[in-house]
């Protein structure tokens, strides 16, 4: 990302911060609590209007449709908060997901090798998400490359090497533990739904109650202060890309569980989301703000939209549309206030 | 090529061996590309083959010509490959509105949606990148829902289709129109304000900005050409295909990167140039040719690609310009 701010619009910034303010800039002081009203309020009003429209959409059974589907999406969205809060991007997210959804097909029991490694082999692919992340956070903090176009490379390599894997017909997955997250049900919500909610809330806490987490946000705010003050925060950059690629890992693992079997298309269709679920849930493109359970908030703020919409007769094509408007207007709101003159954006 | 003003060649008397190693290192690298293959695989030298090789690689060329004004400007255009696609879909789609002229009407409409994408992005002054992301999606899902996610072949009455599917003296049509596009962009970049403004974006913008460079409407035409570039690279791939899809250009996305990397234009603006996006769109044309030969599966080449960009990236990028890396 190469958003270069000069030092006048640096000073101009503080000062405006100090100054008088409009709502904008009120609303961007608020206190935790509002931060998650917002997007719960959205929920909500979302809700109602299109259970007003269809006369369905408030149901349980589509309630729990809603709360399923955005659980997966929700993961990869707080996975996403890291790299987005320190102001980069990572554009690896499907190639990460179609090359885990591969390694784990072909590492436990399935259909197509005679592999059955069982946890060691889910443990593997985990790994190999990792990977994918630590690849993206050295080259950005190393070798100092944009993470726009680093995290470009890496997505086309994870989507060249799921290819690669794909064997002649489709790896059927018959390992028991990873099939029995997705079939496993309590209280009438599947396993993945709760594993959601767990990875969401350990993400907001490691971000906002440890030390590591808070210097997520420092780097997101003013880079060049912190590492002119001696701070080392290459590791906590390599860090933060390396957990955005475990979540997808994870996210990648639940899907194929539900799937069944490997699928080198699974992360099809999640970039877009994730970006606009954080950017819905208050995450600044520009970092140093925002936080998971905003992001997954966010998250199911779009379930709710591609749900209702759906319902009131909407294809399944405006998807991507909704998607796209959705972060253009979200980002365009959120950055309003930040407008000046000589202010530089790339 | 151009070299925008440097540092290094005011202050020092010496030639600027990094701008000379940038302009002729891909030319070289292509060079040697072709050669070696050519001593693999004899065939691909001959005239023939150069010449399907040619109109194979001009949807990539013109994606990477395209690309090459954004990058150019420190900024980044990644919804080529959607306009490509929604191109194709247009032409079938806009036929019974405007007949035989539908191409023609969707290169202008793919004009005024770079246009608007250009203001969007300067305008509310949101990065480029996030701006034209957003627009990849909605092309993506506008692709879809207005072919309804089928192929179509493209109505024959079309003129400008019809024109590029044919030859002049051997040379196919889209070639033709390739170089007089290229000519009148370069000429555009030589001799009008606006070249010298694109270079002075990507060197250094604050300063742009306050020796009255119009920031805007410079940033409004960039995304204009980029976007017109990916249109007449989306009627080049389906005057090859005669169908449009709606995924049409879907793996061209990383290729149009690619290749203005390639040829040595920095990701972090103000170096490189026309010459430069031409050689890089060759290289990464004749670099398809090449996994062919060697026996890459085609489902690898993205693993290919996605590895001579993080290469590109890391030799051409000024990382002093950029400051804090994000």
């Amino acid at each position: 990302m190469t958003t270069t701010e000069s030092h006048v619009g640096a000073v101009d910034r503080a000062k405006r911060r100090s100054g008088t303010h409009g709502l904008l800039q009120s609303l961007r002081r608020r206190p935790t609590w509002i931060q998650f009203g917002g997007p719960v309020t959205a929920v909500v009003i979302l809700s109602i209007g299109f259970h007003l429209v269809s006369g369905t959409f408030l149901t349980l059974g589509n309630l729990r449709s809603v709360v399923e589907a955005s659980a997966v999406p929700a993961i990869v969205a707080a996975g996403l908060s890291f790299v987005l809060i320190m102001g980069a991007i990572d554009l690896s997210i499907e190639g990460v997901m179609a090359a885990t959804s591969m390694v784990v097909a072909l590492l436990v029991a399935n259909g197509v090798n005679g592999n059955h490694l069982g946890p060691l082999g889910i443990g593997l692919a985990l790994l190999v998400a990792v990977a994918f992340g630590l690849c993206n956070g050295l080259l950005n903090a190393v070798l100092r490359m944009p993470s726009l176009i680093v995290t470009l490379g890496t997505w086309f390599i994870g989507l060249g090497m799921a290819a690669v894997l794909f064997p002649q017909r489709v790896p059927q997955i018959r390992d028991g533990l990873l099939l029995g997250v997705a079939r496993i049900r309590i209280l009438d919500f599947s396993l993945v739904v709760y594993i959601a909610v767990a990875l969401v809330v350990a993400a907001q806490l490691l971000l906002n109650h440890t030390t590591r987490g808070r210097m997520i946000y420092a780097i997101g705010g003013e880079e060049h202060l912190l590492a002119s003050t001696g701070i080392r925060i290459k590791g906590i950059k390599i860090a933060a890309f390396s957990l955005c690629g475990l979540f997808a890992g994870i996210g990648s693992l639940l899907l194929s569980a539900q799937l069944g079997s490997g699928n080198a298309d699974i992360g099809s269709g999640h970039l877009f989301p994730a970006i606009s679920a954080s950017v819905l849930g208050g995450t600044v493109l520009t970092g140093g703000r925002g936080g998971a359970v905003q992001s997954a908030l966010g998250a199911l703020i779009l379930e709710v939209l591609n749900n209702g919409l759906i319902q009131i007769g909407a294809g399944p094509y405006t998807r991507n549309i909704i998607s796209g408007t959705v972060i253009l207007s979200a980002v365009a709101l959120g950055g309003w206030n930040r407008r000046r003159l000589l202010r530089v954006v790339k | 090529m151009q070299i925008a003003p440097d540092r290094r060649t005011t202050t020092r008397a010496r030639p600027d061996y990094a701008a000379i190693a940038r302009t002729l290192g891909p030319l070289a690298f292509l060079l040697l590309l072709v050669a070696a293959s050519g001593a693999v695989a004899p065939g691909v030298l001959q005239a023939d083959s150069m010449l399907g090789f040619l109109s194979d690689a001009a949807p990539v060329i013109a994606l990477v010509v395209g690309g090459t004004f954004p990058i150019l400007a420190g900024s980044i255009d990644l919804s080529v490959a959607g306009i490509a696609s929604v191109t194709g879909v247009l032409v079938v789609v806009l036929n019974p509105v405007f007949g035989p002229w539908t191409s023609l009407a969707v290169v202008l409409l793919a004009l005024a949606f770079g246009a608007v994408q250009g203001l969007v992005h300067c305008w509310l002054q949101l990065p480029s990148f996030i701006v034209s992301l957003a627009s990849l999606s909605i092309l993506t899902g506008l692709a879809l829902l207005l072919s309804n996610a089928t192929a179509e072949p493209i109505p024959s009455n079309d003129v400008l289709v019809g024109i590029l599917g044919n030859t002049v003296a051997g040379l196919p049509n889209t070639i033709i129109l390739l170089a007089v596009v290229v000519a009148l962009l370069w000429l555009l970049m030589r001799y009008t304000g606006f070249g010298r403004d694109l270079y002075a974006l990507g060197s250094g913008e604050t300063a742009a900005l306050m020796s009255g460079v119009n920031v805007r409407a410079t940033r409004t035409l960039i995304f204009m050409l980029s976007a017109g570039c990916a249109a007449m690279a989306g009627l080049f791939l389906v005057s090859v295909t005669a169908f449009s899809s709606p995924t049409l250009a879907g793996n061209l996305l990383l290729l149009s990167i690619v290749g203005v990397v390639l040829g040595g234009t920095a990701i972090s603006g103000g170096v490189g140039g026309l010459f430069a996006a031409v050689v890089g769109g060759l290289i990464t044309a004749w670099l398809r040719i090449v996994t062919v030969i060697v026996g890459v599966a085609p489902t690898a080449q993205n693993i290919i690609f996605g590895l001579a960009a993080l290469l590109a990236v890391a030799v051409t990028t000024d990382r002093k310009k950029l400051g804090v890396i994000k």
